[in-house]
């Protein structure tokens, strides 16, 4: 416990939101209303992006506000209005097996997780980018640099890939009007 | 303990000037309108009318709050605080003069475009929350108008970035400062970053979302008194960012054109600064009293057919320009 | 959150259920009759019909009409209209009233085309009654209700501006519609309700002051209507909204009894002025513009080109003006005309405005019926409608140019 308030002194507003981002998730889980889980959503992806800039990672956290809750959470609460899903609990299957399995599954990797936590809990090793490198060149230009060069093909692939997605989505939404 | 006090000045201060900014704005849309429809507009209330919007937000304020039934409490609640909070937050990296400004980041137009686009949550919600047929159309509308928007309203803007090599508001100004107002290099870029940004800031002809004709008033139909002024608040705090940012980015924020602005004081600046951003919404306001609403399958057409290939070509000329410089 | 006051309301959420098809929309409102049927589950995710309840409190309904819709995203797929909440009972009350105190209901029923609704309440009386009217008197009929017609245009263009969202339009129609409301009331002292032609003529002679108003407003007439050229019927966005919007065929237009400028923007230029001239059109020298895509865009250019051709009648009809009374010297207080039944039928700035009267030989007719332009025409709106966006339906509406009062009576 000592440790720990060592390293929470060290980085208080990490902690801070990392345990509201979990909160928010699990928040985001046991809704019944979808529209509710969505906007849980929306708020742990803000403490996400607030726990990026702690790591002077500003254009990720940017990133992350305006692509995520921008522009996906956008489309998630659309097609939740759309098909309007709203207050009813239809959706919400409480019984069966499948629960069951569940539980243990997550238990499995909250194990896991947690493991894995306490093996690497603290200050780890410093990565290719420190941020006093970052710093000398700029937060944008590194990832640019990256992305453009040694990322360059998962880069493409991923912009593909979703260009498939939009496509199929179009055949799709086209082929039932006919 | 400094920074937290500045901190709190800084938001003090940037309230009473968005709060000031929207009585003077809708003030002058009052007027403007009026000039255009050949009518006097506001003129009892204090001298020339100027104390109309007072009266009217003293009015708001103590207008009952109503609430209907069904509605989502929370939802209905939180709606219209984000609607003010988030262009409120994005005056943060707003630079007025070139020592002025509360911070510069070194990604600032991603940050303003970020928190731009959160405003979207707020009218997503209000349509939910309130549980009206008419605000749940006007949401959805939004939802598509304003997600369909920002790509072209981006990639627009990507021009810029490329030939300042920079993000930052205050470097964009300086790099202008140094060569010319990027207006000159980037006349589309322009032109697709107001039309977007007009459409951005929901303002006529893309005011679907609240279409009065049609929708009562759209997202906002079910809200009264103080709810109903942070949505007014929060619709000119949003205007004056996107025109704060055609400024910034085009032309040349708070630089006097034609002479050395190493010598110029701040405070001519600033007033400088102003009279753009004022001249800019003047021009959107010229566009509401003027123009038909778009249907909103045009717009959806305008804006992914004509605005999107147009940045889109924008963007890798001006790519391909700044290479060859190179 | 507190003192906030609750509003009791019926959910509105029950969309999500699927509602019959085969009753009337009305009945599907929640509150009225509520039919929930289940579908099966695969049908649970597709996109639902949406009930918007339109008016009657709503800001383009122009006045109470009250529209039930049923939606599919914006897409109208069906479009009830409900009336009555205007209903006053005119044609009841018309028949215990004498004959000349008929004239002032009509005022009442199409309040923007007044002089049109009063003249052919007139004309049926004096008909069934045998009266000669002076021909002054037919000249300044035809004087008022053709700046009538005018002033009604310029309200609908201002009122479509304002219903596709370019406000600027609609102070600019009222702001001329403001100087042919000085003229009527220099002749008659009322604005709206004018009751100024009457059984047996007109209330009072016009003045000197009349025609120089008239004069001058026709004067600068063009080049404001170049002026709304110039603003609406130039803008792309405006093309956009009402070209090929809300089209209807001529066979269509006719099987709905659809007369006026929605006709002749089908392209028939029926217009009674020309088709069945009565009072003193035969000798004035106008024509009758059509178009042939009866969508909201031809309307609009009809009504645009009606307005030229009126000016055209005032003119002509001010120049010729002959000398003589204005209106019969000599009129019993209580007519009691022979017993018979008369219709009477004109051109109002909306439509065919139909009068039927029968006289029992008493002095209150026995049975009167108003055929009004704007209830036929409303008719046709759910065809019109379908398949249209729900902004479009705005437009449709509009371009309709309905008069609440006209439609309910």
């Amino acid at each position: 416990m000592d440790s720990f308030m060592q390293y929470f002194m060290i980085n208080p507003v990490f902690y801070i939101f990392a345990g509201i981002a979990v909160l928010l998730a699990i928040a985001m889980l046991t809704m019944d209303n979808p529209v509710y889980s969505a906007i849980f959503m929306v708020l742990t992806f803000f403490c996400i992006s607030v726990i990026y800039i702690t790591l002077e990672a500003e254009f990720i956290a940017a990133i992350q506000v305006l692509v995520y809750t921008g522009a996906i959470m956008v489309l998630f609460l659309f097609v939740i209005m759309l098909l309007n899903l709203g207050r009813e609990s239809d959706l919400v299957e409480r019984s069966g097996p499948m629960k069951y399995i569940s539980i243990l599954l997550a238990f499995g990797i909250l194990l896991q997780i947690g493991f894995a936590a306490k093996v690497t809990f603290g200050i780890g090793e410093k990565g290719m980018y420190p941020i006093e490198q970052v710093r000398l060149v700029g937060n944008t230009e590194t990832i640019a640099s990256l992305l453009f060069s040694q990322y360059v093909y998962p880069f493409e692939i991923a912009s593909v890939l979703l260009l498939l997605g939009m496509v199929g989505a179009i055949i799709i939404s086209k082929k039932k009007q006919e | 303990m400094e920074i937290l006090l500045f901190g709190i000045i800084g938001v003090v201060v940037l309230f009473s000037v968005i709060a000031l900014n929207a009585l003077i704005l809708v003030y002058m849309e009052r007027k403007v309108s009026a000039w255009m429809q050949s009518r006097l507009g506001p003129n009892r209330v204090g001298p020339f009318g100027l104390f109309q919007t007072t009266a009217d937000i003293v009015k708001l304020i103590l207008k009952e709050n109503i609430r209907n039934d069904q509605s989502d409490k929370v939802i209905y609640f939180l709606a219209p605080i984000l609607a003010f909070v988030a262009p409120f937050a994005a005056f943060v990296t707003v630079p007025i003069a070139n020592t002025i400004g509360i911070r510069d980041l070194d990604m600032g137009a991603v940050y303003i475009f970020a928190l731009g686009s959160s405003v979207i949550f707020s009218i997503i919600w209000a349509g939910y929350g309130s549980n009206s047929r008419y605000a749940l159309i006007g949401a959805m509308r939004s939802a598509a108008q304003m997600v369909s928007y920002e790509v072209p309203m981006i990639t627009a803007v990507l021009g810029v970035f490329l030939i300042a090599g920079s993000l930052s508001m205050r470097e964009i100004v300086t790099m202008q400062a140094n060569q010319t107002w990027f207006i000159v290099y980037q006349p589309l870029g322009f032109i697709l970053f107001l039309i977007a940004g007009t459409a951005e800031a929901n303002r006529a002809p893309f005011d679907l979302p609240e279409a009065e004709s049609e929708l009562v008033a759209g997202f906002h139909t079910e809200y009264t008194g103080l709810k109903f002024a942070f949505f007014f608040l929060g619709e000119y705090a949003a205007m004056l960012v996107s025109c704060c940012l055609i400024v910034l980015l085009f032309l040349g924020g708070w630089l006097v054109p034609f002479v050395d602005n190493s010598i110029i004081p701040a405070w001519i600046h600033i007033t400088v600064f102003m009279i753009k951003v004022y001249l800019m919404i003047f021009l959107m306001m010229w566009f509401r009293w003027t123009f038909p609403r778009m249907r909103v399958d045009h717009l959806m057409g305008f804006g992914w057919k004509v605005l999107l290939p147009l940045a889109f070509i924008n963007l890798v000329a001006t790519g391909a320009v700044v290479l060859i410089l190179k | 959150m507190s003192h906030d006051t609750q509003i009791k309301k019926e959910p509105s959420n029950l969309s999500s259920k699927q509602f019959r098809t085969d009753s009337p929309l009305i009945d599907q409102i929640p509150g009225r009759k509520r039919q929930i049927l289940r579908e099966s589950p695969e049908s649970e995710l597709k996109m639902e019909e949406f009930l918007l309840n339109v008016g009657p409190q709503h800001p383009s309904t122009h006045g109470v009409l009250r529209l039930v819709v049923a939606l599919e995203g914006e897409v109208i797929k069906r479009c009830d209209p409900d009336l009555g909440y205007l209903h006053r009972t005119f044609e009841k009350i018309s028949e215990s009233r004498s004959y000349q105190q008929i004239v002032p209901f009509t005022d009442r029923m199409d309040y923007l085309g007044s002089m049109n609704a009063n003249w052919g309440v007139a004309v049926a009386v004096e008909k069934l009654a045998k009266i000669e009217v002076p021909e002054r008197a037919e000249y300044l009929r035809v004087i008022v209700s053709e700046l009538n017609r005018i002033a009604s245009h310029l309200m609908w263009m201002g009122a479509f501006g304002a219903d596709i969202g370019a406000v600027t339009a609609f102070l600019y129609g009222f702001r001329e519609r403001e100087l042919i409301l000085d003229m009527f009331e220099e002749i008659c002292g009322s604005r709206l309700t004018y009751g100024y032609i009457r059984v047996g003529g007109v209330a009072e002679d016009i003045t000197p002051k009349f025609d120089k108003l008239v004069r001058e407003f026709l004067d600068i007439l063009p080049a404001k209507l170049e002026d709304y050229h110039n603003l609406i019927t130039g803008n792309p966005i405006f093309l956009e909204r009402t070209r090929g919007v809300g089209a209807i065929t001529l066979e269509e237009a006719i099987s709905y009894g659809v007369t006026g400028p929605m006709l002749k923007a089908c392209g028939m230029p029926w217009d009674l002025r020309k088709e069945e001239p009565y009072s003193v059109y035969p000798k004035f020298d106008f024509d009758i513009p059509v178009y042939y895509n009866g969508d909201c865009f031809d309307r609009f250019r009809v009504r645009m080109d009606e307005m030229v051709e009126s000016a055209k009648i005032v003119i002509q009809a001010l120049d010729g003006l002959p000398e003589g009374d204005y209106k019969v010297k000599k009129l019993a207080r209580n007519i009691k005309p022979p017993v018979g039944d008369v219709y009477v039928r004109q051109e109002a700035p909306r439509g065919e405005y139909g009068v039927y009267m029968e006289s029992d030989g008493s002095t209150k007719p026995n049975r009167v019926k108003y055929r009004t332009p704007s209830f036929s025409n409303l008719s046709i709106l759910p065809l019109m409608t379908v398949g249209w966006k729900i902004a479009d339906l705005v437009a449709i509406l509009g371009s309709v140019d309905i008069v609440l009062g006209d439609v309910d009576r």
